[in-house]
């Protein structure tokens, strides 16, 4: 009886074919993206507060701007990876999250240039500030899509181990 | 973020308490932003009662955590205003407690996702390890 509920109960759970071994390096991964997530929102917070707080702009090859690109580019191709990984290898849900998290990704790169392209200050207008915001809440939208598919990779792995399988 | 692109402090706000918790009220934006922290910290006690009651001494800890990271960022927002205000007029200040502020809600979310990780843990222990209850209560 007990077998029979638990084997009802696995059916349910989005597993994949993937294996623990590959579900353990995609979890790494999601663990690494999320530093990369950290240091995109440092980064942000820097350039928001100490260089557009005020009158000041900051411009495309700004050095603190440029490691904040680069830091986009790369969450974009480490959540880009995540979410190849689950339409391969049949983890609907994490695909479809990474799915999520990839096109707020590229909207809020457009918003961001928006910014730039646009004066890339507090005081340079309606359109650098709405292009700004998009840019903010779409990488912050972007970071929960992201730690939702973390979580069913992570869930995954605990059921693999819980039930001995590999 | 809608408070960091598009509110500015009161050119007529005083540097005391009083004025500066009520203009908390007075800007929508503003009053929008401290609702949904306070929302999200008490969201965090039912969740504290819960876990002590399973006995996740993890999620309860990380919980705990992340109110108190949230009153630190209250503070710093409450400060950032205070340096904001035309009579002290501190711009260094003024940048270090919004920096604090958005650091520690973002820790406070931080805590808030990894208690995630132990719940998820637990729950599939439990669905997977612990005995079934049968319609009639044994196990």
């Amino acid at each position: 009886m007990e077998d029979s509920l638990r084997v009802a109960s696995l059916r349910k759970e989005e597993i994949g074919n993937l294996g623990l071994a590959g579900l353990r390096l995609t979890l790494r991964l999601c663990y690494a993206n999320f530093i990369l997530y950290l240091l995109l929102y440092v980064t942000g917070m820097y350039i928001n507060i100490y260089i557009t707080g005020g009158v000041n702009t900051v411009g495309i090859s700004d050095i603190s701007n440029m490691i904040h690109m680069i830091t986009a580019i790369l969450n974009f191709v480490f959540t880009f990876t995540v979410m190849v990984v689950g339409f391969l290898y049949g983890m609907r849900k994490v695909a479809v999250f990474s799915l999520g998290a990839v096109v707020c990704l590229v909207i809020a790169t457009v918003g961001g240039l928006v910014f730039l392209e646009t004066g890339g200050g507090r005081i340079s207008g309606g359109e650098t500030l709405a292009g700004g915001w998009i840019m903010s809440i779409l990488f912050m939208l972007a970071l929960f899509l992201s730690y939702y598919a973390t979580l069913k990779v992570m869930r995954a792995i605990k059921v693999l181990e819980v039930t001995n399988r590999t | 973020m809608l408070v960091n692109y598009y509110y500015v402090i009161p050119s007529t706000l005083q540097p005391d308490f009083l004025s500066i918790f009520l203009a908390l009220f007075e800007a929508p934006s503003l009053f929008a932003h401290v609702a949904f922290a306070v929302l999200s910290t008490s969201m965090s006690i039912p969740v504290i009662v819960l876990a002590r009651r399973i006995r996740l001494t993890q999620v309860v800890l990380l919980h705990a955590g992340a109110i108190t990271a949230r009153m630190v960022g209250f503070v710093c927002g409450m400060l950032f205003m205070y340096f904001g205000t035309s009579s002290i007029s501190n711009g260094d200040l003024d940048n270090l407690s919004t920096f604090i502020m958005a650091s520690v809600f973002l820790t406070a979310v931080i805590l808030t996702f990894m208690s995630r990780i132990f719940i998820v843990s637990e729950d599939v222990r439990i669905k997977y390890q612990a005995p079934v209850p049968t319609l009639t209560g044994s196990r």
